[in-house]
């Protein structure tokens, strides 16, 4: 097997005495869409924010093409190319649209302060670049004709458009999304659902944290299943939704413990 | 786009470089250069405040560190001022870097603090160390000479105000093309929402800490001309409250932009002047400006630009949907 | 050079209370809600100077000259706290830190107004300038009334704090405000209850000290600043912190002034204050979401 784009050993978080990772291991191959379940307070936006960089692991390993990157933070990941979008959406405010996705472009981008100072040619081209490839960005979700509008001013669903086009103007290989269908109706869930197909088509690997079902089911190559922190299931849809264990996690138990 | 930018700078440079043939007074030119120290603080402050989202209530230190370096290095050792100066801006970013990078990890109230009480250690120094630096009334221990270039030497109000003002300008056109590029960007970001810029790869604590410094280096050249304007320096003018003061200039011109800077620097500088027997009441009409301002108008003169901009692009789009019927 | 240490000490413990009791006035206002008054000082500088025109100036007699002055300056404080806090909605940091900012000011200019750029002071309160000598220091026999002022404010905290409704209440605030609304608790006159306690507090910091220390219209910078280290090392929102750091603070900066240098004996607890800061600003005694400021 192919070395899997990211691998995930072992990871445990834990805040003061609350565990809210236990051990929890997995792969993510290159070039699927593999999403991550469970009921609230499973661990679900712990474990996106561990593999993103904003936490540190307690224990635990996270490998990134091969390398270790279980330390790194943020912005190292995302110089890494590792993108994610925001559970709820964080767009620039006080930015126009174009210049938002502008930003996705800060690290495949080098004019420095002298070059920035003189406004020297290289840093004029860089520029017409950086504009260039976020106007691509924009048109690939579809965004393009409101490049000139403030970002505060869009509609909720156009501001997570507007997310996962600066997400992917960081060129990543591997885009984090939190909850995409998050505050979307069922016709947007299905813009989005599409939306994430097609950056798949891209080659882009996904790796998703939903509630929403049918997102899930529809669009997922795998999925995996979180319970109090620990993985309790994975496999393809089918054998996800199969599973004793995941469905009496979304049903109750008997006990009722949760 | 840039000739947006640059057209309204030419218009501006013009006037600037125009009024001395307009102004004879020295009284009234000295009050513009004044403004021109001020503005070069303040574009500064504007950009470690306006634009990465920080707060510092301590940049009087870097202007008097700049003004008693540019002094104590050419009045008592005789350095050349040129070299003096740059000596003094690498001083003043070394320390601002030193303070920097933990006080910038620092939020809100916690920095203002760090900054605040900064600055007054910073004050008790030049007040203290008397041997150095003269204490509380000022610097005697050597004769600081007027700036040079060439065989042209700058000594009158006339020369100070082009040299001050050429400079001020310069810095400005630096800081349009910096707001203007990905670093303006990427600071932008910063201020609106850190965590989400750094998840795009702007590494946010070094940001943070470089325009601090960028921001000491301004303060401390401003420290350095004026050194060698007024040719003394002493502990007044670098006092808590002047850092107070500056906060408020760039807050009553507009947080979010360099011009604003620039005018609540001029605004603020020149007022006072039209107003005789404004000396004893200054703090109270400093504070009442501040408070009114953050109570009513917490975008300052220049702050309701960018949304005015905005505002205007909105009509354009509209017309344009008007015409397509 | 053991008298000299004591005297420096007991001089220290003197000024320390006074950190404490801002400190305290700091926390007060921080546990309610969320804001760091950076006016704080001046509201200590201004317990002062009305001591000194009251029981100074117009001779009231020593209860009426300290209740009178309290009751000033807690209505300033009520005042500052209706027209530029309670008016603000959503402010953000920035806006608080410098409306606060200016509210201090403004305080400051007015006094340097009303009553000039001299020194003031009072005698003692117990009369003179009178010093009771103890083990081979001599001390000013004010610091008693100093060291009984913050014994009575700290008592009189702690039975408020746990034993009336009102500083239950105000506890629930500080612990969860959402919370506490929800149980019926006025959020907005706590945050009214919090400004006057905090200013009477400070007032009587500032008149009990003014004797010894005296006081002009700039004092309150050093006392603000200061006490708000005293309330950072001991862990903002902590109050028997603020109390013990107030107390080292105030040590420390006399032993250093004694020992070390006079001209940089402002600058000690400065200093403090930064490494606090840069270092853990938790505190001594805080918790770490007190290093991490609970509204930002």
């Amino acid at each position: 097997m192919a070395e899997p784009l990211l691998k995930i050993q072992a990871l445990s978080k834990c805040f003061g005495g609350v565990s809210a990772l236990n051990d929890v291991s997995f792969f993510v191959k290159r070039g699927i869409i593999k999403a991550i379940i469970g009921p609230n307070g499973a661990g679900k936006t712990t474990l996106f924010n561990v593999i993103a960089g904003n936490l540190q692991p307690t224990t635990g390993a996270i490998y990134f093409e091969g390398n270790d990157v279980t330390r790194l933070s943020d912005y190292h990941m995302a110089g890494l190319g590792v993108a994610r979008t925001f559970q709820t959406t964080r767009v620039f405010h006080g930015m126009t649209v174009l210049e938002n996705v502008m930003i996705g472009r800060h690290t495949h981008s080098c004019a420095g302060f002298f070059g920035t100072a003189l406004r020297l040619p290289a840093m004029r081209r860089e520029e017409q670049d950086i504009e260039a490839a976020a106007r691509k960005s924009l048109e690939f979700v579809g965004m393009g004709a409101k490049a000139n509008a403030m970002a505060e001013t869009l509609p909720f669903r156009e501001q997570r458009l507007l997310e996962f086009a600066r997400a992917l103007a960081t060129q990543p290989r591997l885009l984090l999304a939190d909850e995409p269908a998050a505050g979307l109706n069922t016709r947007e869930t299905k813009e989005i659902a599409a939306l994430i197909a097609k950056i798949h088509e891209q080659g882009i690997t996904v790796l998703l944290v939903e509630h929403d079902m049918s997102l899930v089911m529809n669009i997922s190559d795998e999925i995996l299943v979180l319970d109090f922190g620990s993985k309790i299931a994975e496999g393809t849809a089918q054998e996800v939704r199969r599973n004793e264990k995941v469905v009496s996690v979304y049903l109750g138990r008997r006990d009722n413990s949760a | 786009m840039m000739r947006k930018i640059y057209i309204p700078y030419i218009i501006f440079a013009l006037i600037i470089l125009l009024i001395p043939v307009f102004i004879h007074s020295y009284y009234y030119l000295g009050v513009l250069i004044q403004a021109g120290y001020f503005s070069l603080i303040c574009m500064g402050l504007s950009l470690v405040m306006g634009y990465a989202g920080q707060i510092s209530l301590g940049h009087a230190a870097f202007f008097g560190l700049g003004g008693y370096a540019s002094a104590i290095l050419t009045g008592g050792h005789g350095w050349c001022p040129w070299l003096a100066m740059i000596v003094a801006m690498i001083i003043s970013g070394v320390l601002a870097w030193l303070i920097g990078k933990p006080s910038l990890k620092l939020k809100g109230h916690y920095l203002a603090m760090a900054t605040l009480g900064f600055g007054e250690i910073v004050y008790i120094f030049f007040n203290a160390e008397i041997r150095l630096t003269g204490g509380p009334s000022g610097y005697t221990m050597g004769v600081i000479p007027y700036l040079t270039i060439g065989n042209l030497t700058i000594d009158n109000e006339f020369k100070h105000y082009l040299l001050t003002w050429a400079i001020v300008l310069l810095i400005l056109l630096v800081n349009l093309h910096i707001i203007h590029s990905r670093l303006g960007r990427a600071l932008r970001a910063i201020h609106a929402d850190e965590e989400a810029a750094r998840a795009m790869g702007v590494h946010t604590a070094r940001f943070k800490v470089w325009i601090f410094v960028l921001s000491a280096v301004y303060a401390s050249l401003a420290g350095s001309l004026y050194a060698h304007n007024i040719l003394f320096v002493a502990p007044g003018p670098f006092a808590a409250m002047h850092s107070i003061l500056f906060v408020t200039m760039v807050i009553v011109g507009g947080m979010g932009s360099i011009w604003g800077a620039v005018a609540g620097a001029l605004l603020l500088t020149i007022l006072p002047e039209t107003l005789r027997g404004f000396q004893d009441y200054n703090i109270l009409i400093y504070g009442g400006i501040l408070l009114f301002i953050m109570l009513f108008m917490s975008g300052g003169l220049f702050g309701g630009g960018r949304l005015f901009l905005a505002w205007l692009s909105h009509l354009r789009g509209r017309k344009k949907e008007v015409a397509d019927g | 050079m053991n008298e000299r240490f004591f005297q420096n000490l007991i001089s220290g413990v003197s000024m320390g209370s006074i950190y404490a009791l801002a400190a305290l006035g700091f926390n007060i206002i921080y546990n309610a809600t969320g804001i760091v008054n950076l006016a704080q000082g001046e509201f200590v500088m201004l317990g002062g100077m009305f001591m000194v025109l009251f029981g100074g100036t117009l001779g009231v007699p020593l209860g009426f000259a300290i209740i009178a002055s309290v009751f000033v300056v807690t209505l300033i404080g009520i005042i500052f706290e209706r027209t530029c806090i309670n008016t603000l909605k959503n402010p953000t940091v920035m806006v608080l830190v410098m409306i606060t900012v200016a509210a201090s000011i403004i305080l400051k200019g007015v006094t340097m107004f009303l009553a000039g750029k001299e020194i003031h002071t009072m005698e003692y309160f117990s009369g003179g300038h009178g010093t009771v000598p103890l083990w081979g220091g001599k001390i000013p026999t004010q610091t008693f009334w100093v060291l009984g002022t913050l014994a009575v404010v700290v008592s009189a905290l702690v039975i408020f704090f746990n034993f009336t409704l009102a500083g239950k209440a105000m506890r629930a605030c500080a612990f969860d405000r959402t919370a506490a609304r929800l149980m019926g608790i006025p959020a907005r006159r706590m945050v009214l209850l919090s400004f006057g306690l905090s200013s009477a507090i400070s007032a009587l910091a500032g008149a009990v000290i003014m004797p010894i220390s005296m006081v002009d219209y700039q004092s309150g910078a050093m006392f603000g600043i200061k006490g708000f280290g005293a309330a950072i090392l001991g862990g903002l929102g902590h109050n028997p912190g603020a109390v013990a750091a107030g107390l080292i603070l105030g040590i420390l900066e006399s032993l250093s002034a004694g020992y070390i240098s006079s001209h940089y004996k402002d600058a000690l607890p400065l200093l403090i204050l930064l490494i606090v800061l840069f270092i853990k600003p938790s505190g001594l005694f805080g918790s770490e979401a007190a290093g991490r400021l609970k509204k930002f």
